[in-house]
Formats: structure tokens, sequence, C-alpha cells
């Protein structure tokens, strides 16, 4: 693995790499391409088309950002993803600190219980969440989603921020100790601010978990269409009698440049917070 | 930490801990304990609403907790008589006597793989091997290929199947998740090597580029469906097949190559988090292994077994055990893909339904919610004991003093 | 790389902020245009109406794309009538499970426009409220609506919705492309409609007709098959299913035949663009796609073929409307929707059949081509049955139909298969 490899492997090796780009990136050029087609039917696509701009326009971008509430959804879905971000940091954060400093009975077990309890999927208990969510005021609340999401985030971004803090040593917070800091100072002070790469990983993935849910969002905040989050209206389009395609790309190619900035601007910390905290062996 | 006096620290611990705490406590064990009791019960269609003047309800039924509940036509739920009689439904065909049956004739089948394992350990403890240990291994896939033909394991297989929906879409699941794995963590290494090739220009670029189908899972459900759009009977691979004057089939519609084309959507998915895991795994093996293996003499792929491999078992155990809890749990795509599956009959499940979907299709279109309860149980109970053996496993629990 | 990181996440707190203060507190309706304002009251001291406080009253309903515009009209008229009123329009993804969850809440709608066959299974969860008890009579209903529609709406002896409009579906074809000879004559003579299609396919290349309930689980829309063949309908209400009848093996049998002559892969959305298009002759659809083929400019003709589902839709009265004591409005709203002008103003855009006799019997509607075509379709028709034990229909008929079109299932196995599913349903809901 050493010496410059030889001519044909490199020929290989390259016409992988580009193989799997357009691999990669093919699904999303399309809805470009679809999004800018006038019309809204499917099937009259001609081979070209599929491929390069054969023409564009920017009526199915006008129409859904004017004419539907697409940027109501957007707002809603930009608002509970942050919150279930921050939300998930901060609580995962200090929830992480406590397992990887604190020494107390049940640590390890509790830990390993949380993680095993969080594996049950969120599809199966659906109804019951929409049901205490409604019971507590909060159908048709996007608070109601926040906390779910949140809940759901919780026990990961502990798991994480515990893999994260044990691989910072102790020596700097037993220095903090000697100076006569307390569990809290030494949290805020010391802590905090070493494990960054490690919050904005956490953040990237709670955004991630309320961006693009769909299930609860869609059984908790059905209508109106004001409140909405971004996936359930997607969905509503998908699902009108008369499928307006165009709009939909459109939709899709909206929806996807937001997170693909956030994690292209973030995924340096996602490799560094995936090979420390996370899966250490 | 040394020093903290006991009391103070408990009240810290939990400061920090609560949170997460309640969190659990209402969003995954409540929810839990409310399909335990669920389960027990008939409630479906027909029964859809509680009795709130039974103090079990009144504690456990959110809705009986806002002192208005529903009243219709219907007779409120009740417990059923036996009262596991969802659970008989669900596991009855596993248990009954030809499934016990065929499940003895596939673990026999398996046996053959379980010898060549121990024959292996202890061709390794001797000082020179007398087999080489693939050919080991090639003998007992060999074994079981010649046991099952003769303990008829296909005929158990099918029986297996027809024993029960749950059992089917689980072992369908199974089945799915075996098939992705080595595919996923194959493809990722082969990117995870190339990027990880210093020689390589661009790399930076590619290495960008290559994540982007990983943000794109985010919005699964959406992408999910322009995926579905390549498929249809005058989708994009139809048209350019059909310039060469072949009419193509309607993939959506054979159960083979609806699970093929599950398989591919979510690798598209997955393997960016195998590519990036394993590269870093890839940077932390130092250099000079590999150029001791060159004076050694040793080719290219001997390198690969002999020290990445097992250099990488660290990283790639995790990544692997954890793929597969969550491909298991796949949901969102395949709903979006294939509504799951083409439709084999009425009241089976469609070929790509998992068990996540077959779950999500019983509550949300049948409304059986009392079956569903058992259903959740039995899977939480499953989910359960799998992420607790995964995280044995790994190891990954071990704290800042270990 | 710190200062980065931290504007980022100012920014999405900031962006968060911004989203939270322009979120809508109230919730409009989803039309292009602003809220009706309400017209001023004239300080004259006429007897004011008897409501004078202001109500909202929210209407969750299946109503789509152009079909809605015509319907938004007649509620905005009423708003203008009645400035003390707003009515909240509003089409969820998933009815079923979001009125599940909702009306336990106290927060599901006030009005329910849905199809009449969810009567009885609303009414058991008592998501919907008889409307007898509201002075809602069966004379009042023998006197303003069709026979069929009042039949739909009566659920053991009690009044459970106002029907607004009848629908089933007919064989829809573009007089261009189709010639006298291919069309059916005989609406329960299935042989010749093969045999037509078959001549069409092999002198055209194209499809005779495209039915989305052929290659998609859709039992509604097979049902003129099974029903021609001689099916009584697929479960009655004593709930017993009639799947396993020799009648429908025969139209099953049938399907299987006509799958060569047919797209493999349908949908609502790849027949209008077959249609369109012209890859298809026919469209075995509803009135609800007419105003697409207006829009493509198609020159359709409507004939009746086999038996179809008639459908009743509805407006039922929730019981979240009851609670928040907004019944008599809501109540006032869906017999003011339901009468027979405002029905005659939607049919006459919409191209629908209505239910109020008054309609039906006018002129200019009765002038309608599609009031025609799809009268006589809905004369063979079978009603949709509003029992619970209906609900077991669907699943299973649609999946059976899907097995036995794509080859999955031998017709007598998907016979089999989907009595026996429906069977083991309603014995579950006994």
């Amino acid at each position: 693995m050493n010496r410059p490899p030889t001519l044909a492997a490199r020929i290989v090796m390259y016409a992988v790499l580009v193989g799997m780009t357009l691999f990669a990136l093919y699904p999303i050029w399309f809805a470009i391409l679809a999004s800018g087609r006038a019309g809204d039917r499917l099937y009259t696509f001609n081979l070209a088309g599929m491929f390069v701009p054969t023409q564009w326009t920017f009526e199915n971008y006008r129409t859904l950002l004017y004419e539907t509430s697409f940027l109501t959804w957007i707002k809603n879905s930009l608002f509970v993803a942050t919150l279930t971000a921050i939300a998930s940091v901060s609580l995962g954060t200090s929830g992480g600190f406590a397992f990887s400093r604190f020494r107390f009975r049940g640590r390890e077990a509790g830990l390993i219980l949380f993680l095993a309890i969080q594996a049950f999927p969120g599809i199966l208990a659906l109804v019951p969440i929409a049901q205490i969510l409604s019971a507590f005021g909060l159908y048709r609340n996007h608070w109601g989603l926040i906390m779910a999401y949140m809940s759901g985030q919780l026990v990961f971004a502990t798991w994480m921020l515990k893999g994260y803090f044990d691989t910072i040593p102790i020596d700097l917070e037993e220095a903090g100790m000697i100076d006569g800091a307390g569990p809290i100072q030494s949290f805020v002070h010391i802590a905090l601010p070493l494990a960054r790469p490690m919050l904005a990983t956490t953040a990237l993935f709670g955004f991630m978990a309320g961006w693009g849910e769909f299930f609860l969002a869609n059984i908790l905040i059905p209508a109106p269409d004001a409140r909405k989050t971004v996936m359930v209206g997607m969905f509503q389009i998908a699902n009108e009698v008369n499928i307006p395609w165009g709009q939909f790309a459109a939709g899709a190619v909206l929806v996807i440049i937001p997170i693909l900035l956030v994690f292209l601007f973030l995924q340096r910390y996602l490799e560094a917070g995936l090979t420390m905290g996370g899966v250490k062996g | 930490m040394v020093g903290w006096s006991g009391r103070r620290k408990t009240l810290t611990i939990l400061l920090f801990v609560a949170p997460t705490l309640l969190g659990l406590l209402i969003f995954s064990i409540f929810p839990l304990v409310l399909n335990i009791f669920i389960s027990l019960t008939n409630r479906g269609k027909f029964h859809p609403n509680p009795d709130c003047t039974q103090t079990i309800w009144k504690i456990v039924e959110p809705t009986c907790w806002l002192g208005n509940p529903p009243k219709g036509l219907a007779e409120p739920f009740g417990f059923q008589t036996p009262v596991y009689q969802n659970y008989a439904d669900l596991l009855g065909g596993l248990f009954g006597r030809a499934g016990l049956v065929a499940l003895l004739h596939i673990v026999i089948a398996l046996l053959p793989l379980l010898a060549a394992w121990y024959l292996n350990r202890r061709f390794d403890r001797q000082l020179t091997r007398p087999v080489p240990s693939w050919m080991v291994w090639l003998g007992g896939l060999v074994g079981v290929f010649l046991v099952s033909r003769l303990a008829d394991v296909p005929g158990a297989y099918n029986t297996l199947l027809r024993a029960g929906n749950f059992i089917m879409v689980n072992i369908r699941t199974i089945l799915y998740v075996v098939v992705c794995m080595p595919l996923f963590f194959t493809l990722g290494l082969i990117m995870a090597l190339i990027l990880n090739n210093r020689h390589i220009k661009g790399l930076t670029f590619f290495r960008v580029i290559l994540i982007v189908p990983w943000a794109a899972s985010t919005v699964a459900i959406m992408m999910s469906l322009v995926w579905q759009f390549f498929f249809r009977e005058r989708g994009t691979i139809n048209q350019l097949v059909g310039l060469l004057n072949i009419k193509g089939p309607a993939f959506l519609n054979n159960s083979l190559w609806a699970f093929v084309i599950v398989v591919l959507v979510n690798l598209w998915y997955t393997y960016p988090f195998f590519m990036v895991s394993l590269l870093g795994g890839l940077q932390s093996i130092p250099q000079e292994l590999y150029e001791a293996a060159e004076v050694d003499g040793a080719s290219w792929w001997k390198q690969l077994i002999n020290i990445t491999l097992p250099l990488l078992r660290p990283i790639a155990l995790p990544i692997i055990v954890l793929s597969s809890l969550t491909t298991y749990k796949i949901d969102a795509v395949v709903w979006s893909l294939t509504r799951g599956g083409p439709i084999a009959g009425a009241g089976k499940p469609g070929a790509t339904e998992f068990v996540m979907l077959h779950a999500y299709k019983q509550i949300f279109e049948t409304q059986a919610y009392g079956r569903m309860g058992a259903f959740a149980v039995i899977l939480f109970v499953m989910l359960f004991a799998a992420t607790l053996y995964s995280l044995r496993i790994t190891r990954i629990t071990k704290g800042a003093y270990e | 790389m710190k200062k980065v990181l931290f504007s980022l996440v100012g920014v999405l707190v900031v962006a968060s902020l911004l989203a939270s203060a322009c979120a809508p507190k109230a919730t409009p309706t989803p039309t292009p245009k602003p809220e009706a304002t309400p017209t001023p009251v004239p300080p004259t001291p006429t007897p004011k109406p008897p409501e004078a406080k202001k109500v909202t009253i929210t209407l969750w309903h299946q109503w789509g794309g152009d079909y809605l515009k015509a319907i938004e009209q007649a509620f905005q008229d009423y708003m203008a009538a009645h400035p003390n009123v707003t009515i909240d329009l509003s089409k969820p993804e998933d009815t079923a499970n979001a009125l599940s969850v909702a009306i336990p809440a106290g927060e599901g709608p006030d009005i329910i426009g849905w199809a009449n066959d969810r009567i009885g299974d609303q009414a058991l969860a008592g998501n919907i409220v008889p409307l007898d008890d509201y002075g809602i009579t069966m004379s009042f209903l023998e006197k303003t609506y069709e026979p069929a529609a009042v039949r739909g709406v009566v659920w053991q002896d009690k009044i459970w919705a106002l029907p607004e409009s009848q629908e089933g579906i007919a064989f829809v074809y573009n007089k261009a492309m189709v010639d006298e000879k291919y069309l059916p004559t005989d609406p329960t003579d299935f042989d010749a409609l093969l045999a037509k299609a078959k001549a069409f396919y092999e002198d055209t290349g194209k499809y005779l007709v495209c039915n989305q309930g052929l290659g998609n689980p859709d039992a509604y829309h097979v049902a003129p098959i099974y029903f021609g063949f001689g099916v009584p309908e697929y479960v009655d209400d004593q709930g017993n299913a009639y799947l396993g009848t020799p009648e429908a093996l025969a139209a099953a049998e049938w399907m299987v035949k006509f799958s060569q002559y047919a797209p493999g892969e349908t949908s609502h959305d790849i027949c209008k663009a077959m249609i369109v298009d012209g890859n298809a002759g026919a469209w075995w659809t509803g009135p609800w796609a007419i105003a697409d083929l207006e829009a493509a400019g198609i020159d359709y003709g409507i004939l009746p073929m086999g038996k179809p589902f008639v459908g009743i839709k509805t407006l039922m009265l929730s019981a979240n409307a009851v609670d928040r004591g907004n019944a008599e409005v809501a109540l006032d709203i869906m017999k003011y929707f339901t009468s027979g002008e405002v029905q005659k103003k939607i049919a006459l855009v919409n191209k629908t059949i209505p239910a109020p006799t008054g309609a039906v019997q006018d002129p200019e509607i009765k002038a309608l081509a599609t009031l025609a075509g799809f009268g006589a379709s809905m004369n063979l028709g079978v009603p949709m049955a509003n029992t619970p034990y209906a609900s077991a229909q669907w699943g299973p008929v649609g999946d059976a139909t899907t097995a036995l079109w794509t080859g999955a299932q031998t017709p007598q196995e998907a016979m089999a298969g989907a009595q026996a599913a429906i069977e083991t349903a309603i014995a579950g809901m006994k």
C-alpha cells in the first residue's frame, strides 16, 4: 500500500470512484431535472431529458413557493429540527458527562438498559405516543413533536457523548478539582469546550431526526395545512389526485439542499465523531 | 469522582441524567407498558374504546385521562379469554408440532457449520495445521448442503413460512439483513480502501461527494419515491432498455426484483456510513505493518486479509452490528418504494413486507390494536435481547477509568 | 473553526426564533385568497341572526385538486352570508387514524366529509353522532334526497350523515381514438369486451382501457367486473363474504385473460397519462377525472360497463362539535352544502352527480352529458354498504386481484385466499 499503484490499478480505482459518484448523485440530479420541467405528467420524459436538462423553467418552484404552503412547512420543520438538535445536544451532553465521569452503582447496567430500551422502534409506539401527547394538550402542537423526537435522540446522544468524554483524559478535570471546582463547574468550563467536535455531530444527528421524520408528524399534526412539517406536506402533494410531479421534485430539491449543506459543512466532525465517540471497540 | 460526598453526588448525578430518564420513561417505557396491557385485550375496529370505569384503564389508557372518554355504539374492549390469545395467534404456528419439527430440521442442517468452527479452533491450537482453515469451512458448507438435502430443509422452510404471518415476515426480514450486510460492508470497504490511498488525486472532493446519499437518507421517505420512479414500467430503466428494443419488466410487480431493488436503495443510503467509519479505522492502522509486509513480499491480497481486516475488526464489528439492527427495523424506505411489495395474495404479506412495515400496515389499515400490541411486545423482547448481546460484543460501555 | 461553528449554531437559533415568531398562531383557510373578511354588520336595529358570536367550524374532507375550487366557493358564499361564521377546510393525510387520535383528545373537526362506507366504523368508535337528535327526520331526507342516497346514510335505524353527491365509475373513452366497433354495447357482456380489447390491441398496438384497479390494489375500481359477473356484493350486512362463489371465480379468470391486453402497472396518475398521451383508448373512472380530460382537450364519451359501486359522499357531524356547542351551526352548514341549489352549482362545474333530488331534476343538470353517462352506469350499480363489516373487504379483494393480475396466484388461489381473509377479519369483528 505504499508504493504508487500501477497504471492499471489506478485506472480501475478512478473508474470506481467516478462510477460511484454517478451512483451517488444521479437520483438527486434526476430530481433537479424533473423540477425544471414544465407540466405534471410523469411519463412523457424523453430519454435525453433524464440525463441532461433539455428544458428548464422555474414554474414549478414558483408555484410551490407562492401558491402552496410550502414555505410555511419549511419554517415549521426548521423550527422543530433546530430545537430538537439544541435540546438533544444540551441534555445528551449532561447525561454523557455523568455516565463518563461519575462512578455510581448501576452505571454500566443503566446505560446498557437505556440503550436496549431505546432499541424499540418508534413506529410501533406511534398511537400511544400520540395519545399521550394529546392527553397533555400537545396535539397539533410542534412542542409535542419536539419532545418526542428529542427523547428518541437522547439516549443515542448520551451514548455518543459518553464515548467521547471517555477519550478526554480526566487529568484536566482533576486539576480543576484541586482548584476547587465542583462537578457542574467542571462540566461547563472544562469538559464542554473540549467536546465541541462531538457536539457538532450530535447536533447534526438531532437535526436530521427532526427534519425527515414522517410517521409521528403525520399522526400528530394532520391538519391544518399551516402547521404541517415539510415531510407531511410533501406526502400530501404526492398523494393528490393529480400529482404535480414537477412541484414534488422541486420540493424534494428544496428539502434536500439545507440538509446537504449542513452535512457537508459538518462532515469533518462526522468522521471524528464516529471513530472516536461512537463505535470505539 | 474522588472527593465528592455521597449525597451531593447522587443529586448531581440525578440532575445530569434526569431529562434523559424522564424522556425515556414517557416515550419508551410507558408506551411499552401500554402495549403490554393492550396486547392482552381484543382491542380492534369493533372494540375500539376503553372501559374507563375500570381502574386499570383509568391509570394506563391515555384517552381515559381526559375525563371525556369516547363512547360509541361498540362495546368497549376487554381482556381476552385466554388472556394470551393474541400471542398464541402470532406465535402459535411456531410452537405447534409441525413448526417445532421444521425448526429441528433447520438446526440439524446447521450442525456441520458448528463442527467446522469447532474443528478450526482445535486446529488453531495445534502446531501445524493439517488442513488449511478455508478448507475446513468449505467442508462445513458442503456438509450443510448435504444435510439440507437429507433433512428436507426447503420443505421445513416452507412449513415455517406457512406457520403464520409473523414468522414469515420475521424470516424474510432476517434474510434481508443477511443479504444486505455483506454488500454494505464490501462496498464500504472498497471505497474506504480507495479513499485511503494517498496516490489518488481529488480525495477530499470524492470523500465529500460520496457522502451525499447519507444526507439524503434523512429524507429517505421522499428520496425513495424518486428511486421508485426509476423502476416503474415506464420509468428510467425501462426506457433505457427500450432503446435496445427490449421491453423491460414491471420490476415492482416481481417479488425477486422488488427485493433486489429494496436492497439496492438501502445500499445507496447506507454505504457512506460504512465508508466513513472504515476509512477512520484504516487511517488508524500504522503504516509500518504494511511496510514490513512488503519487505516480506506479501501480495496486496495477503496484506488485506492478514493485516487490514483483523485490525479493522474493532471498528467493523460494532458498525456491522449497529447496522444490522437498523436494517432490521427498516420501514420508511420500503414503504415509499413498494408499500410492502408485490402482493402475494389476500391476507398474506407482500414480498417486501418487512417486520416494521407489516406492523404499520396492520395497525393503520386494519386497526387490530390488540394483536399488534402482542406483536410489539414480542418484537421488543427480541430487539432488547439482540441489542444487549450486540453491546456485549462491542464492549462500548466502559467508562473513563477503565 | 470554532467561530464558524458558533455562528452556524447562532444562525440556526435565530432562524428558529424567527420561524416561531412568524408561525401563524391562528389557522387560516388554505385558499389562495386571504380569509373572507366579514362584511360589516349595518348598525340598523333590524333583528340580528340568532348566533351573533363568532364561531369557527373545522371541516376535514377528501376533496382534491380542481374539484375543490367550486366547493370552496360554496363555503365562501356561506361565510359571506353569515359573517360571524368562519369555515376552515383541511384535508388530512390519513383521516381514519387522524380522527382516532384527534377526537378523543377533543381536537377533531366539527364536520367530516367522507364516503358513506365509513359511517359504520366511525359510529362504532363514537366519532360521529346521529343526526336524529338534531332535528333531521326520515321524512326530511326522503323529501330532499335521492332514494339511493337516503339508504346510504341510514344505519341501524339512525341517520348519520347528509349526502352531497353520488359517484360510480364508467367507461370513459376518447372519441377520437376509439372507433364505434371497439366500444362495449352491453354492460354485462365481458367476453365481448375482451374480444374488443384484443382487437384494439392487435389493430393499434395500444390498450383499450386502463383501470386503476387492475395492477394496483383497489377493490373499488374492479368492482364493476366482479359485480358484472354476478357477485351480489363483496360482503353483506350479516357478514357473509361472496368471494368464494363461482361468479367471482369467473370474474377472476376473465381478468387473467384480460391482463394480456391491458397495462401491467396502473394508478390514477398512470391511467390519466395514458389516455392523455394517446396510449390508451379509454379510462375506467368516475366524475372526478372529467375535469382533467376536459383540461387536456379530449372529446370524451361515457358508457356504462359492468356494475360499479355506487358511493355516496356525505357530511358527518363529529362528537367534538357537540362538545364544543357548535352542533347547530355545523348542522346548518351541512344542510346548506347538501341543498339542491348549492349542489347544482357545484355539479355544473365539477360534473358530479348530486344527491339532492332538486338538483338531479334540474333541467340544466339533466342536460349534462356526464350525468346521463354516469347516471346510466350507477343505475346498474351496487350501493356501497355502510356496515363496518364492509371495511373488511377492501384489503383482501384488492390484494387478491393484484396477485392474480401479476400472476403471483392462480384465480382459484386468489379467490380462496380473499374469501378466507375476509372471513377471518369478520370473525375478529364479531
